[in-house]
Order: structure tokens, then C-alpha cells, then sequence
């Protein structure tokens, strides 16, 4: 039962190398699924004496290699289907690689796929021993924590009602708080948390960071860029049946957002061939290509930008007669549609853009600095007469870019569409001593110093 | 030796499900854990009634009215013990599929509970059994020892063949039928509800091929003439249930990959 030991082994069987051991390595791993019904498989494996045949097998992912060393957060990242989870199930060892094979030298605490295998008919107090218990932990260990389970979770009298009476949000919190009791070496964390309100959310955020600092190594898979780029130093892209890159979560993430966004282009262009694409207008002047520049990797389609970051909104267009009222305008909308932050070449006292007929020109709007919030924002852009749109509309053209800001790895966090940037003073001397400011640290002020 | 000291490391687990188990059992039922008696105290009404005052069947040898019921208990008691082990083991991984999915822990563990529960039922059948034959005067002295041996082999038999059915029945799932009908020939193929000597005798003598017969027949030796049994005719029990253990981590080994996809 070589799946047991996976998880167990503290011997390493590998030679001496000169560094570090990693704690968790993948080697030429590959997962199939047999064709046909598992009865057939069954048969097959118990009375085939012949090797297996690979050749019609399904395949998830083959050659899969990686080492994790100690105390690194892996970000995993892939659109559906591309092997994320069942990856995940190798390195836990909840399912057995068609090839290759894994090397795991620490304990593993998994929440895969929605809860950790809780019985609905037992109370989140029972199933929380029972789980630290599939873990190996004593009961005397368990006791010592479920105190700290009960309060993690903040699910309040429910923890001692059956787990068929959860929401699946308070399922999530109590699995986040039963695999998180203690501090694992390896904390396996797969998409779960995004079931979670954003309060605990940031809870759980909270606790993963903390013991990434203590030295557990995390992997993380999530669709959510924002929380990979700000957790992991490290990013492994799964895709097209293999591992596709490995890489920084920056490179990795501008990677995949080019490679969804290409995907989406071309599911468009198949769906919908030249009908309403969001673009409006008489066409007298066009816009012919709108791009995202991040200082750091240039052109980017659908981008990912830091909070304060500088973002420059690239306009390239062409009048097609010469328009002396020509106005350009860039607004930028949230994720539900609400409008952000717009203004035009005409507020901006900017003329004479429009006068050569027919030739192609740029306009750039350099922001220096995206005082935006976290969260996935779209760019309208626009040509139009005067003012506004209403007197004569060019091109209008929804969503012609979309793009993401996320925070900093070590900002501070803060809710909300806007960046304000903020200093916080307690007790400023101009005004004195009994001035009631929020101070951002959440320690208190001491009103005699 | 390693998947022992895994075992031992993973005890919490196998008491957790054990006392879920018999929680579950007996929570919201009236009487509790007194149907765990009345169920096969039932039947062994059923059958003193039946054979030893309707049909006057007779213990060739033994001369008291008790002798009967104590042949009958001794058997169906041990056979209980045998029958639940099997029926309970061949569905556990089925039954546990969600904790095996999403948890990597030693799977065999999960069979712990089940002898165990098995062996708290037994013990208390035993225990009343045995008031049973202190009041009638029929309790067999320091020979009762002896019975651990049967016992033994018993559960050994009942744990291999229950091993490999659960693998097997993750892919076949008739399998729970087939092994309830099996049991139930079994049964009647083994001398517990009537004694072997009503047989002619050819049939006695395929009746040595049953692996279960000559426990059984321990047991009864212990229980009715009150002597120390043989150890010899356990042999060939144990041998069986040998074959089935290795054939059973044959099995499992080779499924293990495809049971956790097909859970």
C-alpha cells in the first residue's frame, strides 16, 4: 500500500543532495482514466497478466515534474478541467498517479473540493474529532484545540447541531477551522475558501499568511488572481493536458489571462460573426486597437495591475474625414457595470485630434497611479462631438479592454472601488489631545502621551 | 509491520467510527441496545420450538432438556459474530467513500471498527449466554477458554473474506446480494440449527469441505461434553482463511489506484 506510506515516510530515499530536500516533489506524473466502466477496469487489472495498454486511455495531465521546497506557496492555476484538482488528489495521496509518482516528506492537511469527508448526520463537534482523527491526531491532541475550532469557525450554536443543518458556508468554515488546527507542514487548499463570505474569507486569508511565516508550505488552487498574486510566491499554470508553465504568479497570471482572453476572442468570433459586439456608431472615426501597457510587461490584453500602479490606456484610431470637434473618452466601469472613473479629451481642454483624415494616430491616457480597488474592471472608449456622445457618436466601443487590480503583497487591506490614499494620524499636535481618530494599526491610543 | 504501527497510530479513528457506529445504532430507538438481543433471542425461540419440541429433534448422547438450546445458542452466537463481520466489511468502503476521497489515511483502519463492534455484539450474547448456563447449571468450567481458538479462526475468516468483498464491491456492486444468499446456504450447509448425525452420510461427508464446520464444532464440543476441542481440524479452517487473506491483498492491492477513481 505504497498510497499509505506517501503521506508517512519521514525517510528520504533519495541521495544526499547538496541542498535542501524539498519537502514535496512530483515526478513524471500522469493520471488517466481507463476507458470503459469500472467493472472492466477491475476485471482487466485483477486477470491481465499484459502490461497496461496506454494507448486509449483518457489522459488529465502526463509528465507532470515539479519540486516544492519548504515553506514556499504554490498558486495553481488553470481554466476547468485542466487537472488542478485531480493534481491535488495525487500529492494527498486520495488518488493514485497513472505514472510517476510523488515524494512527500511532511504531513499534509487537505481541504479538497468542498469539506474534508464530514458525516451529515454527525455534529460539527463530532465530525471535527473524527477528522482530526482520520489525521492521525489523539483525542487528548483534538481537546486541546476544539475550543479554538468552536471560536475559529463562528458558527456559533450550530457547532454542536449534525452538519446537515449547515449552510455550505458554515460547512466551509468549519472544515477551514478543523484542517487549519493545527499547523501542517503542507496546508492543501482547493478552491474551498471561495464558498466563504468575505469576512471569513479574510479570516482564513489571514490564517494561511500566518502560517506561511511559520514556515508550512501552502498550495493554493483559485480562480481568484487577486488572492494568488498577494499569497503565493510561485505559480504553476496546468493546461492542455500538461504542466504549462512554472513561473512567478505575475508571469504565470499575465500568461493565462492572455491565453483566456484568446480563448474567449475566438469563442466570440465562432458565436457571434460581425454581429453586436458591444460597439456602437456612425464610424466616421474608429478606434483601431485599445491596449492595456503595464510598465512591467508592456502591451497586456486583459491585465493585472497593483493598487497605485501606473496604467497606460493606449488608443489607436483613425478619422476617416477630418473632424475638428474629435473627442476621445475612456471610462471605466467595475464588475457590475457601475462607472468608475471617465473622462474625455474635451474635459481634459485637449484639441485638435481629429483634423488628418485618414491617418492612423495614438492617444495615450497615462494613469499614474490606479487608485482602484481590488476587483476586475472593464474600459468602454469612445469618438464622439463635443462634449459628449449624444451630439454625434463615431465608435463606441463596451468593453474594447478588461483588466484587474489587485492588492500589493504587503499592502494594507481596505474595501471598496477607490484607493484614497490615506495617512492616519493619532492625536496630530495642531489640534491636541482628545481627538478621536481610527488608528490603522487597531491598537489603542494612549491619550496622555 | 509498517501498516501496523500506521494502524496503531490511527486507533483514535478506528474508536471514533466504532462508537459512531454502535451510536447510531441504538440513538432514537426506544429499547436501544435491547434490540441487538431480541433479534436473535427471537430466533432462537423460533428454533428451540421448532426442532427440539415440534420436530423432537434429540442430541444423540446428551441427555437434558437444555442440551438443545445450548447447541443451538453456541452455534448461532458464534455464527452471528461471523455473518456480521462479513456483511458489515463487504460494504465499508462503499460506505466510507466520502472519507476516503477526500482523506489519505491507512484504509484498513476502517476494518478495526467493524471486528470491534462485531465483538462487543458477541461479548454481550456471550454474557448472557453465559448466565444462561451458570443458572442451568450447564457451564463448561476452565474448557470455555478454549473457545478463543474457533473464535479466532472465525473472525480471521470472516475478516479476509469481508477484506477482499469490499474491494471487489466498489466495482460489483450485486456483489452485497450474492454474498447474502451465500450466507444464508452457508448457514443451513453447517450443522448450528440441527445436528450433523440427521444427515445421511455422503452429505456428511461434503460437509467437511465447509471451512466453517469445524469451529462450530469446537465450540459445541466445549459447550455440550464440556471438554478441551482438538487443535488439529482448525487447521484446515485456517488454511482457508489464509488463502482468502493473501487472495484479498492481491485484490486489493491491485485495485487500490482504480477503487479511489471509481468511488
Amino acid at each position: 500500500m505504497t498510497a499509505l506510506n506517501l503521506l508517512h515516510d519521514t525517510t528520504d530515499t533519495q541521495p544526499a543532495a547538496p541542498r535542501v530536500a524539498p519537502i514535496l516533489r512530483a515526478i513524471n506524473l500522469g493520471k488517466a482514466y481507463a476507458p470503459g466502466r469500472g467493472r472492466q477496469v477491475a476485471m482487466r487489472r485483477l486477470f491481465s497478466t499484459k502490461a497496461e495498454d496506454k494507448t486509449d486511455l483518457r489522459w488529465v495531465f502526463r509528465n507532470v515534474s515539479f519540486d516544492i521546497a519548504r515553506g514556499e506557496a504554490i498558486g495553481i492555476i488553470g481554466i476547468n478541467g485542466a487537472g488542478k484538482s485531480t493534481l491535488l488528489k495525487l500529492l494527498t495521496a486520495t488518488a493514485m498517479p497513472t505514472e510517476g509518482s510523488v515524494e512527500c516528506t511532511g504531513e499534509i492537511a487537505a481541504l479538497l473540493e468542498l469539506g474534508m469527508g464530514f458525516h451529515p448526520d454527525f455534529t460539527g463537534r463530532q465530525n471535527a474529532y473524527l477528522s482530526g482523527q482520520t489525521q492521525g491526531r489523539t483525542r487528548a491532541q483534538i481537546d486541546s484545540v476544539i475550543d479554538a475550532i468552536r471560536e475559529f469557525a463562528e458558527i456559533g450554536d450550530y457547532f454542536d447541531l449534525p452538519l446537515r443543518t449547515y449552510s455550505s458556508g458554515m460547512g466551509v468554515r468549519l472544515a477551514f477551522s478543523v484542517a487549519t488546527a493545527f499547523r501542517p507542514d503542507i496546508l492543501v487548499v482547493d478552491e474551498a475558501l471561495a464558498v466563504g463570505d468575505a469576512y471569513f474569507q479574510h479570516k482564513s486569508f489571514a490564517r494561511i499568511r500566518q502560517f506561511l511565516d511559520e514556515g508550512t508550505t501552502l498550495l493554493f488552487v483559485s480562480h481568484d488572481p487577486s488572492a494568488i498574486k498577494s499569497l503565493c510566491n510561485r505559480a504553476l499554470l496546468m493546461g492542455s493536458g500538461e504542466l504549462l508553465m512554472d513561473a512567478s504568479p505575475d508571469d504565470v497570471l499575465d500568461y493565462y489571462n492572455a491565453m483566456i482572453a484568446e480563448r474567449t476572442l475566438a469563442h466570440e468570433k465562432a458565436a457571434t460573426p460581425e454581429s453586436f459586439d458591444g460597439r456602437s456608431g456612425n464610424g466616421k472615426a474608429r478606434y483601431d486597437a485599445v491596449d492595456l501597457v503595464a510598465p512591467r510587461t508592456g502591451v497586456v490584453n486583459q491585465g493585472i495591475f497593483r493598487v497605485g500602479e501606473p496604467m497606460t490606456v493606449r488608443l489607436t484610431y483613425t478619422a476617416h474625414e477630418a473632424l475638428p470637434d474629435l473627442v476621445a473618452g475612456v471610462l471605466i466601469k467595475n464588475r457590475v457595470g457601475a462607472d468608475a472613473f471617465g473622462t474625455n479629451t474635451w474635459f481634459l481642454g485637449i484639441k485638435e485630434i481629429g483634423e488628418q483624415a485618414g491617418v492612423q494616430r495614438v492617444i495615450e491616457f497615462q494613469f499614474e497611479q490606479l487608485n482602484l480597488g481590488p476587483g476586475s474592471y472593464s474600459i468602454a472608449v469612445a469618438l464622439h462631438r463635443d462634449m459628449n456622445h449624444l451630439a454625434e457618436n463615431y465608435d463606441w466601443w463596451e468593453r474594447a479592454a478588461i483588466f484587474t487590480v489587485v492588492l500589493p503583497s504587503v499592502a494594507t487591506h481596505f474595501i471598496g472601488t477607490a484607493a484614497l490614499p490615506l495617512k492616519v494620524v493619532v492625536d496630530p499636535v495642531a489640534i491636541g489631545a482628545g481627538v478621536a481618530t481610527p488608528a490603522t494599526t487597531g491598537t489603542a491610543s494612549d491619550p496622555t502621551s | 509491520m509498517k501498516t501496523l504501527v500506521d494502524m496503531w497510530r490511527f486507533r483514535g479513528l478506528a474508536r471514533a467510527i466504532a462508537e459512531r457506529d454502535l451510536r447510531m445504532r441504538y440513538t432514537g430507538s426506544v429499547l436501544g441496545p435491547l434490540w441487538l438481543l431480541l433479534q436473535p433471542l427471537s430466533m432462537v425461540l423460533v428454533y428451540t420450538l421448532v426442532f427440539s419440541q415440534l420436530m423432537r429433534a434429540r442430541l444423540p448422547g446428551i441427555d437434558s432438556s437444555f442440551a438443545y438450546s445450548v447447541y443451538l445458542l453456541t452455534g448461532v452466537i458464534s455464527w452471528g459474530m461471523f455473518q456480521e463481520i462479513v456483511q458489515r466489511s463487504k460494504g465499508i468502503l462503499v460506505e466510507h467513500g466520502n472519507l476516503i476521497k477526500k482523506v489519505s489515511f491507512p484504509r484498513l483502519v476502517l476494518f478495526v471498527p467493524v471486528v470491534a463492534v462485531a465483538a462487543f455484539n458477541f461479548l454481550v450474547m456471550a454474557a448472557l449466554f453465559i448466565i444462561f448456563l451458570l443458572l442451568t447449571g450447564l457451564f463448561p468450567g476452565w474448557a470455555i477458554f478454549a473457545a478463543i481458538a474457533p473464535l479466532g479462526v472465525l473472525v480471521l475468516m470472516a475478516l479476509a473474506i469481508g477484506v477482499m468483498l469490499s474491494a471487489l464491491q466498489v466495482f460489483f456492486r450485486d456483489i452485497g446480494q450474492v454474498v447474502d444468499i451465500v450466507l444464508q446456504l452457508v448457514f443451513w450447509g453447517t450443522p448450528i440449527v440441527y445436528p450433523i448425525t440427521i444427515l445421511p452420510e455422503h452429505a456428511q461427508r461434503w460437509l467437511e469441505w465447509n471451512p466453517i464446520m469445524a469451529p462450530i464444532r469446537s465450540l459445541h464440543t466445549i459447550f455440550l461434553e464440556h471438554q478441551v476441542p482438538a487443535l488439529a481440524p482448525l487447521g484446515y479452517p485456517l488454511a482457508v482463511a489464509a488463502v482468502v487473506g493473501i487472495v484479498a491483498v492481491y485484490v486489493y492491492r491491485r485495485l487500490y489506484g482504480a477503487i479511489l477513481d471509481e468511488l
